[in-house]
């Protein structure tokens, strides 16, 4: 049985291994730095303003929020979970995964963790650079807000897109690009029950509860929420959660062309 | 080992594969087809991959697309080429093997013992993007066996490798076989099978059109019509003793004279006759074939058995 | 029968102009990804957004006539457009103001939604064009004809360029056509015979060098996936990059545009500087140059940098194509 749990974490293993290449370690590097630029750019704006410390983590944090666990970790999953399935029917080797016994399972959900791990390494680095040269070593409250953010983003969305990637694996990084600006950054933003479905609403309630930001929550409920953080974390498990069982099921069940496809 | 009972896959309009019904003992098989012939789709079928439309396929006894723990006892080297540039194929076959849910400890030694077999021993630690195409079939032959299973499955697998390759695999799929161990072989090179078995499933447009040993279809195919080639400078001299004999449809001379086309009802009377013409007219015939090719050949006469016209 | 004896060279037949050749390669391109439905299908998709500007159109020219008409165009441009000048001349000459507003509907068509469309279009199609070709060594079969690797790349662009033309340039021209037709006679064809030109010329802009860059990206990498992230994190990256740059005065800062206030936000007055750092964002600097083209450039900046880095990019994009062929063909 711990076998078998083990077994995505091998998974894990063998894709992180074979991952370790010039081109897309220089991806992550780039993930890292993009943040930690804006980030240093915006700081250095604040000598100049009569803005204390304390006035300045709400723009520094919330523009933080923005391209860490929003723009960094979106990007990474959209490189890494996203193509799940579709590289390996590009690369005709999805036949070998699903002649074996767990296959198609135990390589789903390692490669699902594998997207995690890649993109939620990249994202605490940038978080742990940015705080450095903001000079808010001191701020554990942001650590803690931010690290926990990124990593709520990363098991989330992950799953999000390995779902995509399970139906459209034909089109999937585009289907899920799509997704994202419609559902993620569209309808997240609708003020109606509509939007309580997304991950990002429930990113930014989390955001607002624990800084408590309560004045930009009152102002913008259909933002960042009302509920308390139990709700948030409850709904984002639930989405995780069903989320991956369906990719799972997919999976087993459907016939993924074995050639390559024109 | 294998029973497929009434089995059908149709890609949306596209028929696969078309009411296969046949049951085979653990033994080796070549599979004989065209491109396209369903050969694939068959392949994909018996190892779970696809589910038929109609019909059901068993796999020592269990339901392959159902009950994924008998894909234990099965093994699968593709025609697809498998690159991962960045691995090695110690790393590779380890992973495969794993992913049978075989214990980690285990699986560095199956895959070693594996990559020996293949004889890639002393290239494993090298990543795979540094290897020839032979190589990588060795590699995709290592994964198939590493996990010893009982029935093996080789589609197109002489694909890359040289004379002394072949050599090679020759002689591990005989030794396969003598160990008692299933084999389906597939390929669209009769040669290549025989080396290895004489029991064939001969399969075109989907359909199984016969299944047997060698000398079953050779008996076969011996009573159905043929198209024959014979070349050489004398080869229109030829023409009245065809002219004169009931078992020939027709004759066509081409290429300048030189060859002569010769479409029979019965080849076993041309087999009889031919060898005594030549010599008691003297002629100068430098050679007798099939007009397309043993495969073809053999197919057409096979389409023509089932559409009776013999 | 000499060893390196190709086929074609021993046709004493007619052959076709050499101009003609990367048609060859668009023709069979376009063929092969016109028989995908789902391309068909956002192709319609794509086609919608062309409603609302010519419902804009159709306000705008019965405005004259209906003064219910014409008052909504106004509430539209002083608010949404922020075109308060514009609502006002609307009033008193809407005759002189047609130019202009047919040219702000038509930009904002190019500029919102059939950019997005642009984007995802080229996502789908344009990052397996060549890396395709690489992964499966089929441009060996291209190259053992007479094709240089020149004529291989416009053929190739040429696939993207007549499918961004299905969604940008020909509802574009639809759109001044269903212009000329809501309006009350053809004389409206001589104050606007320079929009199609515009509209041709803001095509060439959004097409080329988004093309090159997109080739550019798939004869990187023989994986598509990659070319394909490479793709959307360029205009991602691009857009947040100048977003947060570009507003990070008013961010940190506490001069913020009053909650409520209409009209046009003076950005400047609010220490933002729209042009600095527009250069990062490949959407922005589009926007800047076709803003130009259709002459409704607001902000004070010289196009000339962001001409001269579209150019760049198409310079360095098809230099880039054209090099990984050639050094895939070498010995």
């Amino acid at each position: 049985m711990i076998d078998w749990i083990l077994m995505p974490l091998d998974v894990m293993r063998f894709e992180i291994r074979r991952s370790l290449t010039p081109g897309r370690i220089t991806m992550w590097l780039l993930l890292v730095l993009f943040p930690v630029v804006l980030m240093a750019r915006l700081h250095s704006l604040i000598p100049d303003t009569a803005m204390t410390a304390d006035e300045a983590l709400l723009p520094l944090g919330a523009t933080l929020y923005l391209l860490v666990p929003e723009v960094t970790c979106l990007l990474g999953l959209l490189l890494w979970a996203t193509p799940a399935i579709s590289t390996e029917i590009e690369g005709q080797t999805w036949v070998y995964l699903a002649l074996r016994q767990a296959g198609r399972r135990t390589v789903l959900l390692g490669k699902y963790l594998t997207a995690v791990v890649w993109t939620l390494s990249a994202a605490w680095t940038a978080i742990a650079i940015s705080m450095v040269l903001i000079g808010a070593t001191t701020q554990w409250r942001l650590w803690w807000v931010m690290g926990s953010l990124a990593l709520l983003s990363c098991v989330a969305h992950a799953a999000l897109y390995v779902l995509i990637g399970v139906i459209f694996y034909r089109r999937t990084m585009a289907t899920a690009v799509l997704y994202t600006l419609i559902v993620e950054y569209g309808v997240s933003f609708v003020p109606a029950l509509i939007n309580k479905f997304t991950i990002n609403y429930r990113l930014r309630g989390l955001l607002a509860q624990w800084m408590d930001w309560d004045e930009m929550r009152s102002r913008a409920e259909n933002v960042f929420g009302a509920e308390p953080p139990q709700t948030h974390l409850f709904v984002l498990a639930g989405m995780t959660i069903a989320f991956l069982g369906v990719s799972l099921y997919r999976v087993e069940r459907t016939e993924y062309p074995t050639q390559q496809e024109g | 080992m294998i029973e497929l009972n009434h089995v059908t896959k149709m890609y949306g309009n596209v028929v696969g594969v078309n009411d296969l019904t046949i049951t085979l003992p653990a033994a080796a098989y070549g599979l004989i087809g065209p491109n396209g012939a369903g050969k694939t789709t068959l392949i994909n079928l018996l190892i779970g991959h696809l589910r038929p439309t109609i019909g059901s396929v068993h796999v020592f006894d269990a339901t392959p697309s159902r009950d994924r723990r008998v894909l234990r006892q099965i093994g699968l080297c593709p025609a697809t080429d498998v690159l991962y540039p960045n691995v090695s194929a110690l790393e590779w076959v380890q992973y495969q093997v794993r992913l049978h849910g075989i214990a980690r400890r285990e699986c560095k030694r199956l895959a070693e013992s594996a990559l020996e077999k293949v004889g890639m021993s002393a290239v494993m630690h090298r990543l795979m993007g540094t290897y020839s195409l032979g190589m990588r079939q060795r590699t995709k032959i290592a994964q198939a066996i590493a996990h010893e299973p009982q029935l093996l499955i080789l589609d197109e697998p002489y694909n890359g490798l040289d004379p002394v390759g072949r050599s090679d695999m020759t002689q591990m799929l005989k030794d396969w076989t003598e160990a008692g161990r299933g084999l389906l072989f597939a390929s669209h090179v009769l040669q290549e099978i025989e080396s290895i078995t004489s029991s064939f499933l001969l399969i075109f447009g989907g359909r199984l059109l016969a299944s047997g040993t060698a000398t079953e279809i050779e008996s076969l195919l011996a009573k159905t019509p043929q198209e024959i080639r014979i070349i050489g400078p004398d080869a229109a001299k030829l023409i009245q003793r065809f002219a004169n004999v009931d078992w020939v449809d027709s004759l066509q001379l081409t290429d300048g004279r030189r060859e002569l086309r010769v479409s029979l009802r019965d080849p076993t009377q041309l087999y009889r006759e031919i060898a005594s013409w030549i010599a008691s007219d003297g002629l100068r015939i430098q050679r007798v074939s099939v007009a397309d090719g043993n495969l073809a050949a053999i197919f057409e006469s096979l389409l023509r058995h089932h559409r009776g016209e013999t | 029968m000499p060893i390196n004896d190709l086929g074609y060279r021993a046709w004493d037949g007619t052959r076709s102009l050499q101009a003609i050749r990367p048609w060859v390669v668009a023709r069979s391109g376009i063929s092969l990804v016109w028989r995908r439905r789902w391309l068909r299908m956002m192709l319609i998709l794509a086609w919608l957004p062309i409603v609302v500007p010519a419902a804009g159109l159709f306000v705008f020219e019965y405005s004259s006539t209906e003064p219910e008409f014409q008052q909504f165009a106004v509430q539209v441009l002083s608010g949404p457009l922020n075109q308060p000048e514009l609502a006002n001349q609307i009033i008193g000459d809407p005759a002189g103001a047609r130019h202009e507003v047919w040219s702000i509907l038509i930009l904002a068509f190019f500029r919102y939604p059939q950019l997005l469309s642009m984007v995802v279009l080229i996502g789908l199609v344009a990052p397996m064009l060549v890396s395709y070709d690489l992964r499966t060594k089929a441009y060996l079969i291209y190259f053992s004809r007479p094709l240089s690797p020149t004529q291989y790349v416009i053929g190739k662009s040429a696939v993207i360029w007549f499918l961004l033309s299905m969604i940008v340039t020909v509802p574009a021209l639809i759109l001044y056509g269903i212009g000329v037709l809501v309006s009350s006679d053809f004389s409206v064809v001589n104050e606007t015979w320079d929009i199609p030109l515009r509209i041709l010329a803001a095509s060439a802009v959004l097409m080329i060098p988004t093309t090159a860059l997109a080739m550019g990206y798939s004869s990187l990498t023989s994986e598509s996936r990659y070319a394909t992230f490479a793709w959307f994190a360029t205009w991602a990256m691009g857009f947040v990059a100048y977003q947060v740059l570009t507003f990070s005065a008013v961010a940190v800062g506490n001069n913020r545009p009053r909650r409520g206030s209409r009209g046009p936000v003076d950005w400047e007055s609010l220490g933002v500087d729209l042009d600095r750092w527009r250069l990062l964002s490949p959407y922005h600097t589009l926007g800047k140059v076709e803003a130009w083209v259709f002459d409704l450039d607001s902000t004070p900046a010289s196009v000339v940098p962001a001409f001269a880095v579209l150019a760049t990019i198409t310079v360095v994009g098809f230099w880039l194509v054209r090099r990984r062929i050639i050094a895939r063909l070498s010995v």
